[in-house]
């Protein structure tokens, strides 16, 4: 009982802490989206997963916020994943990188270069990634403050996710039966995950291009 | 405003000195592959401090390479530091080799400040550590403020007509400089008179600052020399470089580096350790120090401050006590925190028999002596395109040796049609991504592509168009006319023999001819946006009756 009254204390202070280190490795997420994570932000180090249609959207305006000032983006395998698109929700062309779908043995050690020098990095590999080469990964992007994007939701992790995103409806705006054409649209998104605690976290967003 | 006096003491090569390396000798000194201290017969030859080993050894073969120890060198300069303290007791090190303190006190006693030089050369000199017969350097400077006296220590003097006096950067090449070849001892002590720091600044390198990652970027611009620096506009550097720019700005108009006004921190900062029983060798200590180091810099990181000098105390049973203050430009980590107690420690308890302390140390204190408000990772201050574009161009190459040359691409703004045509893969390698590409920005393509469905465009791009069936209500196929129109609303939708999805919103078609002028490669096309009963939203592209999912809006 007393622990768990330390306990208690000691959440209820750690933002009071966050001043220092922590703060540091802590980056804010676009406005619409902070609802999404308890903390306020993404921490260095973490893997968050987008399940569901619609779901690659929301994907790019948060690496479009998390590279906010002078960071990078890095893709790998990601051929599908439209640029244009990317670009209209604020992702900043100059300061990203494709790696094309390398062969399943060298992902891993892929991954783990661009980790180096760059700050968000989007897969979603098409092969299962070995538990250990996955905890080797997560160190590293935590020492080097980068955060992993997994735009298949994480499906070939090993891990589980610490915050997967899953689109539960979307509701487009500006096509009508024969007339207009897509303008934006109105998404709920789902929070849960290990940074999650108790029940989900729920969010609508409004997705539309810059 | 100019900075406070101080002098600064400097022992040049102090981590050679350390070896105890007779000064005709090339010899390098190595901390992983890289040199960090030289001879004047290895500079001689062309060695310098950042070269790799092997780079080191190709200049001067007869090279003989050594691995710091810095212990050592903190060990042989502790009693030069307690002669010192004859002198004032406000003493600040800034590392083995290195030292510095206020000029004012010393300065009013002995009747100025080149009396005063002068009796801190001579203090200094007989205890410097005796090599091959001669006893090693050291080189005294006064000026205002720490920075500009510890450079003038460096500096050369060089005589040109007028018999003005000027300055130079630079550390000896051995022979060719008469004036302080090692075997001659001491020099005269450097005096910049007050105000004059800015003019003895102006010709030297900005290397000088020692921010490699600002200098680097000032270096490109043309500023290479410190008075360019200071012939900025504050306001101007400021807005460019942020808070670490103007710290070089003052540094390098000549003004200090830190406040005068030495602040006292709150008390309860200070850490303690009692040990029980007392500590009589260093190892002893080793665990303590880092505990205390980081409990010292998490109670700092608590207040949001971080520490530019601290105050180490160890005291003996006996009631000796051992107080030393250490000075950094920047803040102070844990572990450099960490360092500099052990070497104080190292220092002391091995000291000359009359020197070493008669028992163990049963008390370390350290208190941090001087703090400013933390202010954050360098990284990403210098603006857009920064020295994160070198990491990245790094990175590149070592995927490239990887996966080969077009694996690795940066996306290009073309004109086009589709999501797929308006932007574009370009090789890395073709790419200087540490200037600006102007190809990657938005505004690149200025005019509006005819046929260009509005944005938002589609997220995900499929390579391969995946076919797909457009019905109407009575499950008739939907195609278009020759004059672009649909024969029929669409109605339902089933993606590559997937399920049937009904559609619930829908608008073209969009007509798309390419290339209608060459009858080879003309494509007559349309596309249609269409919406879901499951929320999904699609592109689809009809081409010879035949309709496919081009892109999704996922």
């Amino acid at each position: 009982m007393e622990d768990l009254t330390r306990l208690r204390t000691l959440t209820r202070l750690a933002p009071l802490g966050l001043a220092g280190e922590q703060a540091r490795l802590l980056r804010p997420v676009p406005g619409d989206m902070a609802g999404l994570f308890p903390t306020g932000g993404v921490q260095a180090g973490w893997s968050i997963g987008f399940v569901g249609r619609g779901s690659w959207s929301p994907a790019m305006m948060l690496a479009a916020g998390l590279m906010e000032p002078d960071r990078w983006l890095a893709t790998v395998g990601l051929e599908e994943l439209g640029l244009v698109a990317a670009a209209e929700l604020g992702v900043p062309l100059d300061r990203v990188v494709t790696v094309e779908t390398p062969a399943p043995g060298q992902w891993a050690g892929v991954v783990a270069a661009l980790i180096e020098a760059i700050d968000v990095i989007a897969v979603a590999p098409r092969h299962p990634v070995p538990a250990r080469a996955a905890r080797r990964l997560q160190a590293r992007a935590r020492e080097q403050q980068a955060v992993l994007l997994h735009l298949d939701g994480g499906r070939s992790w090993p891990q589980p996710m610490d915050i997967t995103l899953t689109v539960v409806e979307q509701r487009w705006q500006g096509l009508g039966p024969g007339h207009g054409h897509l303008q934006g649209r109105r998404m709920v998104v789902e929070a849960t995950g290990r940074r999650v605690p108790g029940s989900s976290r729920w969010s609508e967003l409004a997705v539309e291009a810059r | 405003m100019a900075g406070t006096r101080m002098v600064a003491v400097w022992c040049p090569d102090w981590p050679v000195v350390a070896w105890g390396v007779p000064p005709t000798e090339p010899v390098a000194v190595l901390v992983a592959n890289r040199v960090v201290a030289t001879s004047a017969p290895a500079r001689a030859d062309g060695v310098a401090v950042g070269q790799r080993r092997r780079e080191a050894q190709g200049r001067c073969p007869e090279l003989a390479l050594l691995d710091r120890d810095e212990g050592r060198e903190a060990r042989l300069f502790e009693p030069v530091v307690a002669a010192l303290d004859a002198i004032t007791p406000r003493i600040e090190i800034t590392g083995p080799g290195l030292v510095g303190f206020p000029a004012r006190g010393p300065s009013r006693f002995f009747g100025g400040d080149r009396p005063m030089a002068d009796a801190v050369a001579e203090c200094v000199a007989p205890v410097m550590p005796r090599i091959g017969g001669s006893r090693a350097v050291s080189r005294v400077a006064v000026a205002d403020g720490v920075f500009t006296a510890r450079l003038a220590a460096r500096s050369r003097p060089r005589y040109d007509g007028g018999g003005d006096r000027r300055y130079e950067d630079g550390e000896d090449k051995g022979a060719g400089s008469g004036d302080c070849r090692p075997g001659l001892g001491r020099r005269e002590p450097v005096i910049i008179e007050p105000g004059e720091s800015a003019r003895f600044l102006a010709p030297l390198s900005i290397a000088n600052l020692d921010m490699p990652e600002l200098t680097e970027v000032l270096v490109r611009l043309g500023i290479d020399t410190l008075g360019r620096l200071a012939a900025l506009s504050t306001a101007d550097v400021i807005g460019r470089f942020g808070r670490h720019g103007q710290l070089a700005h003052r540094l390098a108009r000549g003004e200090d580096d830190h406040p005068p006004d030495l602040r006292q921190p709150a008390a309860d900062l200070a850490v303690t350790w009692t040990f029980e029983p007392p500590a009589e060798r260093i190892e002893q200590c080793a665990f303590v120090i880092k505990t205390l180091a980081d409990e010292l810099l998490n109670a700092l990181g608590v207040r949001g401050l971080s520490c530019t000098r601290v105050a180490i105390e160890a005291e003996t049973e006996t009631g000796e006590r051992h107080l030393r203050l250490w000075r950094h430009q920047g803040s102070l980590s844990s572990a450099a925190v960490a360092d500099r107690a052990r070497w104080q420690l190292d220092g002391w308890l091995n000291q000359a028999e009359h020197a070493r302390p008669r028992s163990g140390i049963a008390r370390l204190t350290i208190v941090p002596d001087e703090v400013v408000a933390a202010t954050g990772r360098q990284l990403g201050l210098w603006g857009g395109v920064g020295h994160r574009a070198d990491e990245v161009t790094r990175v590149v190459a070592r995927l490239q040796a990887m996966l080969g040359a077009d694996a690795v691409c940066v996306p290009e703004y073309r004109g086009g049609l589709t999501a797929s045509e308006q932007v574009r893969p370009v090789p890395a390698a073709a790419v200087d991504l540490t200037e600006p590409r102007l190809a990657a920005r938005p505004d690149w393509v200025t005019q509006p592509w005819p046929g260009r469905i509005p944005p938002p465009s589609p997220i995900k791009v499929h390579p391969d168009p995946v076919p797909v069936e457009v019905t109407d209500d009575r499950t008739r196929p939907v195609g278009v006319s020759g004059r672009g129109e649909l024969t029929a609303a669409p109605s339902r939708l089933r993606i590559d023999s997937g399920p049937v999805r009904a559609v619930t919103a829908w608008a073209g078609p969009w007509p798309a001819e390419q290339r209608w002028w060459d009858p080879l490669t003309r494509r007559r096309r349309a596309r249609l946006q269409v919406v879901t009963d499951d929320g999904s939203a699609h592109l689809l592209m009809v081409e010879y009756g035949q309709w496919f999912v081009e892109a999704t809006y996922d």
